[in-house]
């Protein structure tokens, strides 16, 4: 199907071209542990999550360290095994694919790691490293492969002279840079990006931030971008799904979400930005306690015992995703209180 | 701001630097393990040259000349002879490459064992891993002296069998070490990107793991090597070693024996090279293990 725009006017969920659709994603980690390595627990990472991201748009995911965006991100490649649901790419479902099925799909979904200094292997050098993926998929001529590799590595600005060095002799955007071009060599239609910028320095991030958005215009990319960040992903995402304790809480194009956030929790999340205007009154939402454990999360509303708002029922039902304003959707019985009419 | 913004691929260094070229540089600034280099590179080029430089035919007997009692060294004789009038020079020599070969071949076969058996073992995980680790144990909890003396009871008595039953024995080391850093190695990232354009685990065993396991494994074997060479002697000098009249350092000091308090030209020569040799593999070993380290911190 070509690529259509139409979606923006569509209400109708029906006529939306989904690239990525997922339902009731789950994973659950076992705990081990005494002499005989039984299973004491489980950690619930993901705890039935389902959304879908739309062809050429940025789905930001953000939520706190551990709430199971990382988990999702690679549940969606099948680089962990999901527990439970189903992952839809362009209408067939990945989770009912055998390992073999899967490789050739691999080409059009890639991962963009966060920590670009683990993610590197510091015994190949970096043609080698961008390479193997077109080596592990049929481009087996050298010269091809070089000529590809140099090109990919122009698109993301690294010169073709750093192509027979080692990991360690880059700094950090650099070395993401790399990571960059690996995920693209293959030419994906979707690519996740796991919390690209979160491990360098400020002056960085937005230059490697602009080169994402830059390619994703070049090359017709979907990006599913996972941060903690919500400057940086208001920077690049179209929609944004909001995460608590492995489950998906709010999710809303996002000028809707940051202008008219309907859950607490991201409500509380967007009043931690730092706004540089020392002489701003500013509300801020202060969360009490911890983020529970996700080995034993709370009943009902996983968010209640940190709430502003909790009331009677949120510790008994778990609310469901409910639309409450065109494509916004939150998890919360007491949301609609904080509804405003679009003006 | 007075700092401009360069394109970043104008702030890489303009060095060529290969790995090896900077483990070389570290390496070098290891006084001990310089030393024990020299050493080993010189004992080996005398060992490798063998009859080539050995003043005599290691294994020729003159009995007119010693009487049944080893003679002292003198000029024609630098290191003596034993009681039949062998030249001790020659077959310390001779000897001597006996001895480096079996440390070398013994500690080559544990690697092939060691390192195939601890990356399946650490690469499948699971079942697989528990079956190989359990026969490891096994394999640890038979004193191997024994096993290797036994074994050697029933083979013909020569040292190529000797090469193989040591390093038959000697694997369980390094396939720990192997499953070890197989085990943490897949939990990098970079392991797990490769999985995710579809590398297939053979390549991603070949390509990724171990290459970057092999500094430790390079360590153990250079410190496995001693081990071989003391075994070989231990063997020689009870008699299971190499066939009789081929000398071995471990079997030139079973010689000496009956000689010991008369002729101690017999046991010091031999002594002081097995020492050495064991010495300077250790050496080597320390430095190498620093000058591979930083990579395996990076």
């Amino acid at each position: 199907m070509p690529f259509q725009f139409d979606w923006i006017v569509q209400e109708s969920e029906a006529t939306v071209d989904n690239l990525i659709e997922v339902k009731d994603l789950t994973k659950h980690f076992p705990v081990r542990g005494g002499m005989l390595q039984t299973v004491k627990g489980w950690v619930k990472a993901v705890d039935g999550v389902s959304f879908a991201i739309r062809k050429g748009e940025a789905l930001g995911l953000v939520g706190e360290s551990g709430c199971g965006k990382t988990t999702v991100g690679r549940t969606l490649l099948r680089l962990i095994e999901p527990t439970r649901g189903q992952i839809f790419f362009e209408g067939r479902d990945l989770t009912s694919l055998s390992l073999s099925e899967l490789k050739p799909l691999r080409r059009e979904m890639q991962l963009i790691f966060q920590d670009p200094f683990t993610s590197l292997d510091p015994r190949s050098q970096i043609a080698d490293c961008i390479g193997e993926a077109l080596y592990v998929h049929g481009v087996k001529d050298g010269a091809e492969r070089r000529q590809r590799v140099r090109e990919i590595m122009d698109r993301v600005g690294l010169a073709e002279d750093h192509m027979r060095r080692y990991p360690h002799e880059f700094s950090g955007g650099q070395r993401q840079r790399i990571g960059i071009a690996r995920a693209l060599i293959l030419r994906p239609k979707f690519i996740i990006c796991d919390e690209p910028v979160s491990a360098l320095d400020v002056s960085i991030q937005a230059q490697v931030l602009n080169l994402l958005r830059q390619l994703q215009r070049d090359f017709d990319l979907t990006y599913l971008f996972i941060a903690h960040n919500m400057s940086v992903v208001e920077h690049i995402s179209d929609r944004v799904a909001v995460m608590y304790l492995g489950k998906i809480v709010e999710i809303a194009g996002r000028l809707d979400l940051y202008r008219n956030p309907l859950h607490p929790y991201t409500q509380a999340l967007l009043s931690a930005i730092p706004v540089p205007k020392p002489d701003r009154k500013r509300t801020r939402t202060v969360l009490k306690g911890d983020v529970p454990s996700p080995l034993n999360p709370p009943s009902g509303c996983r968010f209640h015992p940190r709430c502003p708002i909790a009331r009677h029922n949120c510790s008994t039902d778990e609310p469901e995703l409910r639309q409450l304003a065109p494509d916004h959707q939150v998890a919360c019985h007491w949301a609609d209180q904080f509804l405003r009419l679009p003006d | 701001m007075a700092t401009t913004l360069q394109p970043d691929h104008a702030l890489t260094i303009s060095r060529p630097e290969n790995q090896w070229v900077l483990i070389w540089r570290r390496f070098r600034r290891h006084k001990l393990a310089m030393a024990g280099s020299l050493v080993l590179i010189l004992l080996f080029a005398v060992a490798g040259l063998d009859e080539r430089i050995a003043p005599h035919d290691p294994n020729q007997v003159r009995p007119e000349l010693a009487m049944g009692y080893p003679q002292p060294p003198s000029t024609t004789f630098w290191l003596g002879t034993d009681e039949v009038g062998r030249d001790y020079l020659s077959r310390a020599i001779s000897g001597g490459r006996i001895s480096l070969s079996v440390g070398f071949v013994a500690v080559a076969i544990a690697l092939v064992i060691g390192v195939s058996l601890g990356a399946i073992a650490g690469y499948w995980g699971g079942t697989v891993d528990n079956v190989l680790m359990r026969l490891v144990d096994v394999f640890l909890s038979v004193p191997s002296f024994f096993l290797i003396l036994t074994v050697n009871t029933y083979l013909p008595p020569s040292f190529y069998n000797v090469m193989i039953v040591i390093g038959v024995f000697s694997w369980m080391g390094v396939a720990r070490l192997v499953r070890g850093q197989f085990l943490s190695l897949k939990e990098k990232e970079y392991v797990m990107a490769a999985q995710s354009v579809g590398v297939p685990g053979f390549r991603l065993v070949i390509r990724h793991l171990l290459p970057n396991a092999v500094a430790p494994v390079i360590v153990a074997a250079t410190l496995a090597i001693p081990g071989a060479i003391l075994t070989e002697s231990a063997l020689s000098f009870l008699g299971f070693g190499v066939t009789p009249p081929q000398a071995s350092w471990g079997s030139m000091l079973a010689n000496a024996q009956a000689w010991l308090s008369y002729a101690w030209w017999m046991w010091v020569p031999p002594g002081i090279l097995i020492s050495l040799t064991v010495l300077a593999f250790n050496f080597v070993g320390d430095g190498l293990r620093d000058a591979l380290d930083p990579f395996l911190r990076r």
